[in-house]
């Protein structure tokens, strides 16, 4: 977890020192690494047979909740964005 | 679009590849996994570092939406127990447990990093679970925004594309709820962004 969150906030500050000064192709670096990770991730399963079976299990419990976490969130903000704007009119 | 498209065609490139039996003996590919993840959170700093329109965006954001992000990881993790419930319904015995559920839906849309975070921490069965939930999460409200402007108000829009609120859904937001929601979109998915890989790791570390 440490180790996370000092890579991530060595990133952000060599970003900032960095601005204005030298155009890095951070988006191109990003896609790329993140299709080798999900390539390996895919090299994973392909070769593990009981995840393959696993496949239609684990599209039902993503569907699950991909639509009740995106439910839960536009509650929530209907609930408290609402109130608020009451507030503001009172 | 174009880059969903290209990472979703690499994930199923690397499962075709190792289906025909082409995958090399003997790979690290955790050694890879981990440098490669490395790489990719310290990319992902560089580019919100850089990014200079990031303090400006800030400076236009009415103080009243500061909470929005938090509205969506709260809203977001509720969801999660309930699609938990759901899974404890269907199952007798249940594939996932309430942490990976809960660190699933902490992916907010970003399921490149959630992800590949899960594939090192939980293995290949839970990290395709976040894979397809988060990208899964894009696509619906990618499809959904005007329902959602219409049923949930502008805001929330903003909300369910979770951390793509600053770059794949921001234009289905400025289309539902008007240009002037675009800064407050960027900084929600810029906040949701920085968010996702603590708040991954945070239910990972209570395993």
């Amino acid at each position: 977890m440490l180790i996370t969150i000092l890579i991530l906030l060595g990133g952000f500050l060599a970003g900032l020192l960095l601005q204005g000064r030298v155009k890095l192709p951070t988006g191109v670096i990003t896609l790329v690494s993140i299709c080798l990770l999900l390539f390996i991730l895919g090299l994973e399963i392909g070769s593990n047979r009981q995840l393959l079976g696993n496949l239609p299990s684990m599209g039902l419990i993503a569907l699950l909740v991909a639509v009740c976490t995106l439910l839960g969130s536009v509650t929530l903000t209907k609930f408290l964005t609402r109130r608020k704007k009451e507030e503001h009119g009172a | 679009m174009r880059d969903s498209l290209i990472i979703v065609g690499c994930f199923i490139a690397g499962v075709i590849v190792a289906v025909a039996g082409f995958m090399p003996e003997g790979l690290p590919l955790g050694d890879i996994t981990t440098w490669g993840l490395y790489l990719l959170l310290f990319c992902v700093g560089l580019g919100l570092g850089m990014d200079e329109t990031f303090f400006r965006t800030v400076k236009e954001i009415p103080l009243s939406s500061l909470l929005l992000p938090l509205y969506t990881v709260v809203g977001s993790l509720l969801g999660g127990l309930a699609a938990w419930f759901l899974v404890e319904l269907i199952y007798s015995t249940p594939p996932v447990t309430l942490l990976d559920t809960a660190a699933v839906s902490s992916g907010f849309g970003y399921y490149s990093l959630s992800s590949v975070f899960l594939d090192e921490a939980r293995g290949p069965f839970i990290a395709t679970i976040a894979l397809a939930a988060n990208l899964l999460r894009e696509l619906l409200t990618l499809l959904f925004a005007p329902l959602i402007r219409k049923g949930f108000g502008p805001f929330s829009v903003i909300s369910a594309g979770g951390a793509t609120s600053m770059d794949t859904t921001l234009p289905a937001v400025v289309a539902n709820s008007g240009n002037a929601y675009a800064a407050v979109s960027v900084y929600h998915g810029f906040v949701l962004t920085v968010a996702v890989p603590f708040i991954v790791t945070f239910f990972i570390s209570l395993y």
